[in-house]
């Protein structure tokens, strides 16, 4: 339930039910909480002692008070009676105090599962802020939430729901055994034939559920999968009238699903019914054996109904036993991807002495800059130029070209492969990121809206710009005027991921978020989706605005941007090939001459 | 033929599941005999009657009954479960064809994730409520009543005195029940608010780093984690105490079995098996006495989604009854069209009239929230339009089967959804198995084709979450390349450039004078440069037209067109200034 859909369909390996790296790892968070946990472990001790206690004084009622008595030997019924009763009332309080403790443990143990999962938490989200971006281009959005959300529950499920059960059913299983070896150490030895058996066929169904159970996670994820792609992109479908295929290929998916099910049916009501027979196997040597016994006076009435109670809680724990351990399994797979998150490292650390430029000046430059993605595909090639205070550069080129790879390298979003990047004439690695990046406002292509008020979108969670600093950066836009159309203006809650904001809107408040924060520098990828032309005109005066007194890198696609600035650089399969002002490049007649001509080759035509 | 019923799923599988009750009864009768079994041979023992021969029968007779046990336990898991997979398999097929098959304005107004809760999770409850929930109800009855009825004949005083306890039980659970799965519903919604802070966060990584928002964000995520944190504390709390007292009361049935079993038997009422057996059964009353809870919420999440996948079947869908008209013309005329979205109020489309001839490219230009997509969905039937105000070919669209009329159109719509499988399997979507010559002629037209060529398996690369990421242009190109490969009468452009470069352009706007020979074609944009190459340009603004004609007309009109051509020729004027 807490799944949601679309993360279903994600890796989904089984690993080991007890793997000890992960456990000493998870022991670690523990250690907070150690009083809380040997508690819980007492109390479980102690409730294994009263669970066994119970059928014990049973027992022991039956051989002194019911079966002794004898109203022919002269026995007073009341005084038997009454003994009988102190007996129950024992049994009654016992049950008591079992059901405080149990609950004191239960609430405890909440306590501490709780703890644990929020300090998981914590840290996968910690560690995820600190991340640099090439950690989030290698991993899809859905797989890094479930790390922060449903994996850590996963672990939550296998400790307070198996882990701590596990050990009660320990405790009572050692309790068990040394209650029936205590009573007959012959008849407990025959008892117990069965349980190599059993632990043979455990052992040979193990990986085969395992395997089983495989199957169908992942077939569910490909069904879950493809219904979510079909409805997402339903209109395509009705566009091309695909209905009846995809529903085929759906029936076919869907099948395999039922049949991959049907495995683990069959897998698990095998072993199902197999254990119950193996288990049944000492009742039955019980009634053969201890029948013989109690015949022969060597086992009492008492004894043997505390074998008969003890035999079931002795095999009480395995039934359900493949269900827990699945869920140890996926515990410990999640535990694995949490601790990888964890442990990932930061290939781009603060540096140890950190450098703050006093004046900061604001120049931008790029010294002889390779970089690469993947460590293969060199994206930028030998690119070197430098923007002086207060200036604007503009960036044009095919897409590909490493423009915005080129935006991306000042913020030190990621690092340089060979060469250098300079701010305000210090190596970018010489700063703290926080501090660079503060430096810096960033207009992206795809803006992005959380689902907040309009004025957290604007100001983020930088308290000191205030109620009217977010206002008038708005007004400065132009983005006033559908603002205060908005039924609750600045508390307007947008939807999530700005869905009813137009494309124009969007970006408008992508400007006052920028503008607002107020950088020395700018970096700006414009937008190349293509917007009416009231809102082209708001957003081009946006730009001029934003762009004024600071120096700005823009990846630019606006003729009239491109021709504001100060210099254009033209990117080529990673190079720059040419630069110099609009003027000076039409003048070369060179690739940016060629690439302006094209645009509009078609009204010179005419 | 779609089932007309929920239990119509369940009642060709009739048989399958009555047979697996029965073995399911057999399970249960025979757990509830081995009491008796262990009664008889204790009490056997106790008159000094048992023979070890009848001792070893005793344990044969136990091992035989358990086997038995066993495999009828095995047959009605199989039947009963198995065939409720095969019902959730045959619904979830039934669900999935019914959802293709509605009309585009029902995913307007149902959310997918809610589309994909019921075709999971809803049909998963179903599954478990009649498969599970309302056959392991009924098996429960029947140990609940079996073991009462054994119990009265072993002894019925001390019987009704062990069993007191339990209607208490039951009170018990339908008065706290609701409420801690009330707690237990706010603990989810925690949970829901925790996701959506990280998912926020994730997905947009790139602005929390661009403004040093980590801090920020930690501190939000944290408020959503305690808040999670605290719920699941209140829920252990409520829930610790209830299973207490769930524990404490079937516990008094076993203390009254000591204790009047006791004077019973100390009475000469009652044997020493008959104690014994008493005290197996009272266990086996507990189980059904605390699944009730279990089952009554099985079988009320059931209900309510039985409700929910069926309020998506009876939705009608997008097929009707037109019959086919047999050859239709490719001549689109809109006339006096005035039309609104269903979930929003204001008009999109207003007296909205055109024709457009036979073979004759028109371009629509307009702002964003003008109503040009609007008029394609229309014309796609995507939405229904008004009788009378939409025709192709001389025929009212509402009279062409829905099927027919969409087999006119290559459509490259506005959003170019591509779907995670191949990039071959994604342009030859419309058609089956074209050769790769054709694709590649549709793809250089589309001008992606280098760039295919420059994927790790050319034609053959996946795309999507688990292959490569396409670029916003390579996406909108590819999809160009699948709209040209349908090779349909009419080609419909939904602002085909919006994400291409300056270069590109130049080169698919030639793809396009290409293909619009022999064809209609309906071109929408914002490009001067793109609608110059019709042999019409309509503006429309507000849902109505306000200018058309061929650019020489509308550039003479001095109108809209033309404060966008200059706005657009602007930049070039002032170009040729130096």
């Amino acid at each position: 339930m807490q799944h949601s859909p679309q993360q279903d369909f994600q890796e989904e390996v089984l690993g080991k039910a007890v793997d000890m790296k992960h456990i000493q790892r998870l022991m670690r968070y523990l250690r907070p909480y150690t009083t809380p946990v040997l508690v819980t472990l007492f109390l479980l001790i102690a409730l294994s002692g009263l669970t066994l206690l119970t059928p014990k004084i049973i027992a022991h009622a039956i051989d002194t008070i019911i079966k002794t008595f004898d109203a022919t030997a002269g026995h007073q019924f009341t005084e038997y009676r009454n003994s009988l009763a102190k007996q129950a009332l024992f049994i009654l309080a016992i049950f008591g105090v079992r059901a405080i403790v149990t609950m004191l443990q239960q609430v405890l143990l909440e306590y501490v599962g709780q703890g644990i999962m929020f300090d998981l938490r914590r840290d996968v989200f910690k560690r995820l802020q600190e991340l640099p971006l090439s950690y989030y281009d290698r991993n899809p959005a859905g797989r890094l939430i479930t790390r922060a959300t449903n994996d850590i529950n996963v672990i939550n499920e296998a400790f307070s729901g198996v882990l701590i059960y596990v050990c009660r059913d320990m405790f009572i299983m050692v309790g068990v055994l040394v209650l029936l070896f205590a009573m007959n150490l012959e008849l407990t030895f025959f008892m117990l034939i069965p349980v190599p058996l059993l632990v043979v066929a455990s052992a040979l169904f193990r990986p085969i559920s395992r395997r089983c159970w495989r199957a169908v996670r992942t077939m569910v994820a490909k069904t879950n999968a493809f219904m979510h792609e079909s409805f997402s992109g339903v209109h395509i479908v009705k566009m091309f009238n695909r209905e009846k295929q995809l529903g085929d290929e759906f029936h076919a998916i869907n099948n395999a699903n039922y049949l991959a099910r049907l495995k683990v049916l069959r897998v698990d009501s095998l072993f199902n019914s197999m254990t119950l027979i193996l288990t049944s196997i000492p009742i039955s040597l019980l009634l053969w054996l201890g029948g013989t016994r109690v015949a022969a006076m060597d086992l009492s009435f008492g004894e043997f109904y505390l074998y008969l109670t003890l035999l079931r809680m002795l095999f009480m724990p395995i039934t359900g036993i493949a269900e827990k351990y699945i869920l140890m399994q996926s515990a410990m797979a999640s535990g694995e991807r949490i601790f990888q998150v964890i442990d990932q490292p930061d290939q781009m650390p603060d540096p140890v002495k950190p450098v703050a430029p006093q004046p900061f000046k604001g120049s931008v430059e790029f010294r002889g800059v390779t970089f690469s993605y993947d460590g293969k595909r060199e994206i930028l090639k030998d690119v070197s130029f430098k923007v002086k205070p207060g200036q604007t550069l503009a960036l044009v080129g095919n897409t590909g070209s490493g423009k915005t790879t080129t935006t991306s390298l000042i913020s030190r979003f990621y690092d340089v492969t060979g060469g250098q990047v300079q701010v305000s004439g210090i190596d970018v690695r010489d700063f703290m990121k926080s501090e660079l990046r503060a430096h810096i406002g960033i207009v992206m292509q795809e803006v992005f809206i959380f689902s907040s008020t309009v004025r957290d979108n604007v100001r983020l969670s930088s308290t000191d710009i205030s109620d009217e600093d977010v206002w008038s950066a708005i007004k400065a836009v132009g983005a006033d005027e559908f603002v205060s159309q908005l039924p609750n203006g600045l508390d307007e809650v947008l939807a999530e991921r700005g869905t009813g904001l137009s494309v124009g809107q969007r970006q408008l408040l992508a400007f006052a978020r920028a503008l607002a924060h107020d950088r020395a520098i700018i970096v700006l990828d414009e937008a190349t989706a293509s917007v009416d032309t009231k809102s082209e005109m708001l957003i081009q005066k946006a730009t001029e605005l934003l762009l004024k007194n600071r120096t700005s890198i823009v990846v630019a696609h606006r003729l009239s941007t491109i021709k504001n600035a100060d210099r254009i650089l033209v990117f080529k399969d990673g190079r720059i090939v040419e630069e110099g002002n609009h003027a000076e490049l039409i003048a070369k007649e060179g690739a940016y001459f060629k690439m302006y001509n094209l645009q509009f080759a078609q009204q010179e035509d005419d | 033929m779609r089932a007309h019923r929920i239990r119509d799923y369940f009642f060709p599988h009739k048989w399958w599941l009555i047979t697996g009750f029965v073995f399911l009864i057999i399970t249960s009768g025979i757990q509830l005999m081995i009491p008796m079994v262990v009664r008889f041979t204790v009490n056997n023992l106790e008159a000094e009657m048992a023979t070890s021969q009848f001792l070893l029968q005793a344990g044969m007779l136990y091992l035989a009954l358990t086997g038995i046990r066993a495999a009828a336990r095995f047959a009605w898991r199989f039947m009963i479960f198995g065939t409720s997979r095969k019902i959730e398999r045959n619904m979830r097929d039934d669900l999935y064809e019914h959802i293709m098959q509605l009309p585009v304005e029902f995913f307007g107004r149902r959310r997918i994730g809610d589309l994909m809760a019921i075709s999971s999770n809803d049909i998963d409850a179903v599954r478990r409520a009649v498969g599970f929930g309302l056959l392991i109800a009924l098996d429960m009855l029947v140990m609940l009543i079996g073991s009462i009825y054994f119990m009265a004949q072993i002894n019925p005083r001390v019987t009704m005195l062990a069993i007191l306890p339990m209607p208490f039980m039951a009170i018990l659970l339908l008065t706290i029940g609701p409420r801690i799965r009330k707690i237990f519903t706010q603990v989810q919604e925690s949970f829901a608010a925790l996701t959506v802070t990280a998912e926020e966060n994730v997905t947009g990584v790139r602005v929390v780093k661009a403004y040093c928002q980590e801090a920020g964000e930690e501190d939000r995520f944290r408020k959503s984690n305690l808040h999670y944190k605290k719920m699941n504390l209140k829920m252990a709390l409520i829930d610790g105490a209830f299973h207490g007292v769930m524990f404490l009361l079937p516990s008094l049935s076993l203390v009254a079995i000591l204790f009047f079993g006791g004077i019973e038997y100390m009475q000469g009422q009652l044997h020493i098996g008959g104690f014994l057996a008493l005290s197996m059964y009272v266990r086996s009353l507990r189980m059904p006495m605390q699944s009730i809870g279990f089952i009554y919420r099985m079988i009320q999440r059931g209900r309510v989604s039985i409700k929910r996948i069926w309020d998506v079947l009876i939705e009608k869908t997008d097929f009707g009854q037109e019959e086919s008209p047999g050859h239709i013309d490719t001549m689109i005329e809109f006339n006096d069209l005035t039309f609104s979205y269903p979930e929003h109020k204001h008009i999109a489309v207003k007296d909205f009239s055109l024709k457009v001839k036979k073979g004759e490219t028109v371009a629509i230009m307009g702002r964003t929230g003008s109503g040009k997509s609007t008029i394609i969905n229309l014309l796609l039937r995507l939405y229904d339009p008004p009788p009378g105000t939409v025709s192709v070919g001389g025929i009212d669209i509402l009279d062409i089967p829905k099927r027919e009329l969409r087999a006119l159109f290559g459509t490259a719509p506005q959003e170019a959804f591509l779907f995670t499988n191949s990039i071959r399997e994604n342009i030859s979507f419309a058609r089956s198995r074209p050769s790769d010559e054709e694709i590649q002629r549709v793809a250089e037209s589309a001008h992606v084709y280098d760039d295919i060529m420059d994927m790790p398996d050319k034609l053959d690369t996946i795309i999507g979450e688990r292959g490569i990421t396409l670029s916003g242009g390579q996406r909108q190109r590819t999809s160009l390349a699948r709209a040209f490969l349908a090779d349909r009468k009419i080609l419909i452009l939904d602002d085909p450039l919006s994400a291409v470069d300056t270069v590109t352009e130049a080169g698919i706007l030639r793809a396009i004078e290409r293909e619009k020979k022999n064809r209609t074609v309906i071109l929408v944009t914002n490009r001067v440069n793109a609608a110059r190459m019709a042999d019409r340009i309509v503006v429309i603004e507000r849902g109505s037209i306000i200018e058309q004609g061929t650019e020489k007309e509308l550039l003479r009109k001095n109108g809209a067109y033309t404060e966008v051509y200059k706005h657009q020729q602007f930049e070039v004027n002032i170009e040729k200034e130096p």
